[in-house]
Formats: C-alpha cells, structure tokens, sequence
C-alpha cells in the first residue's frame, strides 16, 4: 500500500509544480504591457505611477524571481492582493469556495444516484427498450450544456410552479437547511452531465462483467439474480466507474462556475467571473490556482481509492 | 469478420480484402485503408451534421433579414415574417440563430482540427522516439490536463482577448492532449510492426516513416476523437459566449443569445429555448457520428 501510493503521490508533485507555473504564467500572456492594461492609457509606461504599480507587482524582478515570491505567498495561503480592491485575494477565496464545494458535492451525489442505477438497468436490459431509453436520455444530457438547463429549468417553474424559489442568496453558516435548498435545482441541473458519463461508464462496465464465467457460477450456486447483479456484477464493474466518478467531480468544479452564474449563486464561479470583468487578473489567477490544486487532489484520492476496492492492485502494487 | 464483408465499404473504392495494413509506397493520408461499416447512428449524426453546416454557411441566403437588422417590433412572437420570432431590440431571431451557427461551427471545428494536428504530431513524436522525450512531453501534457478545461478556457480567453482567433487558440491547446495520447498510444503499438522495421531498413526518413506509415495505421482512432472533440468545444464555446466570453457582440452567438434573453424569459421564451435546442441539435448531430464512426472504424466490431 505504502510503495503504491508513494508512487502515485510521487507523480503527482510534478503536477502540482507544472499547474502552479501554468497559472503564474496566466498574468504574463496579457497582451502588451500589464501595467497599461492594469493603469489605463492615462498613466504613462515610465512614469512614477507606472513604475509604483510594477514594483508592487513585484514586476521590476526577473520572472524566476518573481514565481518564487508568488509560489512562496501561495504556499502560505497569500495568493496576492487583489488589483481592484487592494485586498488580500485568499479570504475572498475561502469565503466563497463553501458554495461551490456544496454544490459540486450535493450534484456528484445526484450524478451518482441517478447515473449508478441507469447504468445497471440499461446493462441488464440491453437491447430492449429500457436500455434505449436511457441512452436516448443520455445523449440529451451530454448534448445539453448546463446553463440552457438550468435556464430552461428556472422558466419552466416560474410558470408551472411560481412558489419554488429558484434564485436567491446562500448563508450556509447562518440558514443551512435553507441554503442547501436553493442549492437543490442547481446541484441536479448541474448534475446531468455528470450522471450521464456515470452512466455510460457504468453500462459499459456491466456488458463487460455480465460476460464473465463467475457470473454464470453465481448464479449456479442459487443467488438470486438481484444479489448477482450487485454483489457479484456491480462489485466487479466498479473501477471504471470510479475513474468516471473522478473525472466527473473535475468537470463538476468547472462546470460550477457556468450553473452558479445561471443562478446567481455566490460561489468561487462568479468571483472568478466578477474578477475577469473587473480586470482583477491576479484574483483570477488565485481561484484557476485553488480550484485546479483542488482536482488534483480528487483525482489523487481516487487512484488511491482502486487500490481499496481492487485487490489485484494490492498484489501488484 | 465473415458477414462484416457484406456491408464493407471501402473509402478509397478498391476491394476492401486486405486485412493487414501492409508496407506500400502509397500509404499516405488521403488514401489510407479504412473499411466504413455504415451504421444508423453514423448517417444520422452525418445527416445533422451536414444540416447544421449547410444552413450555416447558405445562411445569407436563407434569410431576407440582417442579424443587426432592428426591426419596428421588438419581442413579437413567432409569426410569418419572423419565423422565431425578435429579441428585444427587434432583431429577428431565426437570422441570429443561423449567423450564431457559423461562429459556432468555425471556432469549434477550427479549434478541434488544431488541436489534431498538433496533439497528432506531438503523439507521434512521444509514441515513436519513446524514452526522456516522451517522458517528457507526457509530463506537459499531465499538467494540462490537470486544469479543468472549461476554467481554463475561462482564465486563458479572459487574459487574451474574447474574440474568434483566441477561442480557437484556447480551445486547440486545450484539447490538443487528447489526440496526442490518442496518438502516442496507438504509435507505441505501431512501431513494433515488421513494416516498420522494413521501412528502418530500406533507409527510408524519420519523418516519412512517421507520415507515410504510421499514421495511417492510426488514423482511425483519431478521427473518432475529432468527432466527439467537436462536441466539447461546441458545449465550451456555448459556455463562454454565455458568459460574455465568446465572440462579442453585436455578432450573434448561441450562448449570448441566451444570456441576453434571461431578463425577458417569461415574456419571450422562444428567445431562450431556439438558440438552446440548436446546441442540442448540432451537438447530438456530433455526437451520434462519433459514436457511429467509432463502430465503423473498429476492427472488433
């Protein structure tokens, strides 16, 4: 277990380093000088003011220099000042990743729920008209961008169903119960993207295991066919699906930031939008950074995760 | 294999029998041996998909009205003059919808034949020279993928510039990995094949062996990930114009049009539902012809 996951952690560093000079370098692919584009055309390039902003920009030092004083303040959790406010960009982050932690959390459990079982159905039904049925639905739901669901969802309730509040502010401290329901109609319409790939990943899977001789076996021995289905045919066809869980969780994070901006929800998507309309780059900068470390992060847990569910790993690794 | 004759078609119009890819002076590209098995999902996502780029591109002719065009009427529902009706400023939607669709299908399919080209020739390299360069370039191409795409995307456009060039750019570097594992994994198996070792020993170049033998024995795979490419970079496309990130306007964009239409959505909502419902045709066109070539193209099947 121990040499297993060293090696995986061992992999991941290199990572980490790469996505952190990927997202230093984000600021310096701005077109032209930064400092006029942070200053405006009203300040002069050489002037006092210009060289003010350069200088605590850390921009009058060379670019090694500059990664390390910016990787160093990263990892003590000061990710810079925000070039609007002047404020520090890291509290701004911690206060509005509850949110969307929430909700990508609330719609993987969603995806897994509705994708799990689908997946199960269509395996056992190939062919037949649940099965078609449910890849119909499936290619809708990888077909629909999130935002035009979730438009749609807000325009159908609000004719059929004007009680049901669907836009509104979250206080996860204050109102839990209440924030976690507003965050119900974002976290499914966030969630069908993410279900379907559950679900295809799932369907796969099973066709494969429902081949196998041991099947047959279980059968044999007299287990009733839910207990075939699941202990003998699920248990086996669960590691792909969870790659599909992992993946789906990187593209819940990122797709957060769409559905929050359709519902007005005050998570990571919509400082990273305001910043990008205010200019604020290195706010910016800080959430790409946060959010990518983030995944990362999932994606380690999960390899991690085989080595729990798939014996052969133990062997081997 | 035996019934699978039957329904062969053979791309380059010669007898589709030969089974092994053989070395051979004329292995090129353009006529590479794939066997087409054409199958349902394939001629209907083929079908949409030349729909959606034929009404792009005849798109000035199929319609009388300007996509600036503001009309006397604003927010009229559907009627004979206006077949889906105008937006708030009186422009008429169906035009919009239709000029949106080139924008659409130029940055998606322009980013996804960047991203091949690349993502194929890094893949090759990676996959044939193996060893520090491949580790190498795998190592980029890890870091990469780290980035969830669509913030990536969102970060990359923001800084750059949202206009047509920059979206095809982002979108091409960042879907640019897939093909090149596509591609490394496939040329990794390729280049232990006894042609290869011929082509090695007949002198012929690096460079002519990867172009002229190699990748036609692995177009196949590449060209299903192209089509359902297509698809992520029409769905991020989508979501950048929602987000004011895409072209600006007052160009059409589908994703624009339905992030201008939120505020009147309960008065006007075919303005919300039409330019949604033509993602979801393109897309579903895209997808089901990935699907369906991925079924033509695989020699199990």
């Amino acid at each position: 277990m121990l040499r297993y996951a060293a090696a995986r952690i061992a992999h991941t560093v290199p990572v980490l380093i790469g996505v952190s000079l990927m997202s230093f370098a984000v600021i310096h692919l701005i077109p032209g000088d930064i400092v006029s584009v942070l200053a405006g055309p009203m300040v002069a390039p050489d002037s006092e003011a210009a060289q003010n902003i350069r200088h605590a920009l850390h921009l009058d030092q060379p670019l090694p220099l500059q990664y390390g004083h910016w990787l160093i303040g990263a990892l003590h959790g000061d990710f810079g000042n925000s070039l609007v406010m002047g404020l520090p960009v890291g509290p701004q982050i911690a206060s509005h990743l509850p949110v969307t932690l929430v909700l990508t959390a609330m719609s993987l459990t969603f995806a897994i729920v509705i994708g799990l079982p689908g997946g199960v159905v269509a395996a056992r039904t190939r062919g037949r008209w649940p099965d078609l049925a449910i890849r119909a639905v499936a290619l809708l739901g990888l077909s629909t961008p999130p935002f035009f669901v979730g438009v749609a969802a807000v325009l159908l309730l609000s004719i059929y169903l004007p009680s049901f509040k669907t836009l509104g502010a979250v206080d996860l401290h204050g109102d839990l119960l209440g924030g976690l329901r507003t965050l119900l109609l974002p976290a499914l319409v966030l969630s069908l993207a993410s279900a379907t790939t559950i679900m295809r990943y799932t369907r796969a899977a099973m066709l494969e295991v429902l081949k196998e001789p041991y099947m047959a076996t279980a059968r044999a021995k007299g287990a009733g066919p839910t207990r075939v289905l699941i202990r003998h045919g699920l248990r086996n066809a669960l590691l792909p699906v969870v790659t599909a869980i992992g993946v789906s969780a990187a593209h819940l994070i990122a797709g957060a930031v769409v559905v929050e901006q359709v519902f007005g929800l005050p998570g990571i998507g919509q400082l990273m939008l305001n910043a990008i309309y205010h200019r604020d780059y290195t706010q910016v900068q800080a959430t790409v950074l946060v959010v990518t470390m983030l995944v990362v992060l999932i994606n380690l847990v999960v390899d991690l995760s085989y080595y729990v569910l798939d014996p052969r790993i133990q062997q081997h690794g | 294999m035996a019934d699978a004759h039957q329904s062969v078609i053979d791309v380059t119009g010669r007898p589709a029998l030969q089974s092994e890819p053989t070395m051979g002076g004329n292995t090129g590209l353009g006529s590479s041996r794939f066997r087409l098995r054409i199958n349902l999902p394939l001629v209907i996502g083929a079908a949409m998909v030349l729909l959606s780029v034929g009404l792009a591109l005849t798109a000035p002719w199929l319609t009388s009205h300007d996509p600036l065009e503001i009309a006397d009427a604003s927010l009229s529902s559907p009627s004979s003059q206006y077949l889906l009706g105008t937006d708030q400023l009186g422009r008429d939607v169906l035009t919009r919808i239709l000029y949106a669709a080139r924008s659409s299908l130029a940055a998606s399919c322009l980013s996804a034949v960047l991203a091949f080209v690349s993502g194929t020739m890094i893949g090759l390299i990676a996959g044939y020279s193996a060893g520090v360069v491949d580790a190498c370039l795998m190592r980029i191409l890890d870091v990469l993928q780290a980035f969830p795409a669509l913030l990536l995307a969102i970060a990359l456009v923001a800084v750059l510039g949202p206009n047509l060039p920059n979206l095809v750019l982002t979108m091409g570097v960042l879907f640019m990995p897939r093909f090149a594992r596509v591609a490394r994994a496939s040329t990794l198996s390729v280049r232990e094949r006894d042609y290869i070792a011929a082509a090695i020993g007949l002198g012929v170049s690096r460079a002519r062996i990867l172009y002229r033998h190699v990748l036609p024995n692995i177009a196949a795979p590449l060209i299903v990930e192209a089509s359902l490419t297509v698809t992520l970079a029409m769905l991020t496309e989508a979501s950048l114009s929602f987000l004011g990130l895409g072209v600006q306007p007052p160009d059409p964009t589908w994703g624009g049009m339905i992030a201008e239409s939120t505020p009147v959505m309960a008065l006007a909502p075919w303005l919300a539902l039409s330019p949604g419902f033509a993602i979801v045709f393109v897309v579903v066109g895209f997808t089901l012809m990935g699907d369906g070539l991925r079924d033509a193209l695989d020699p199990r099947s």
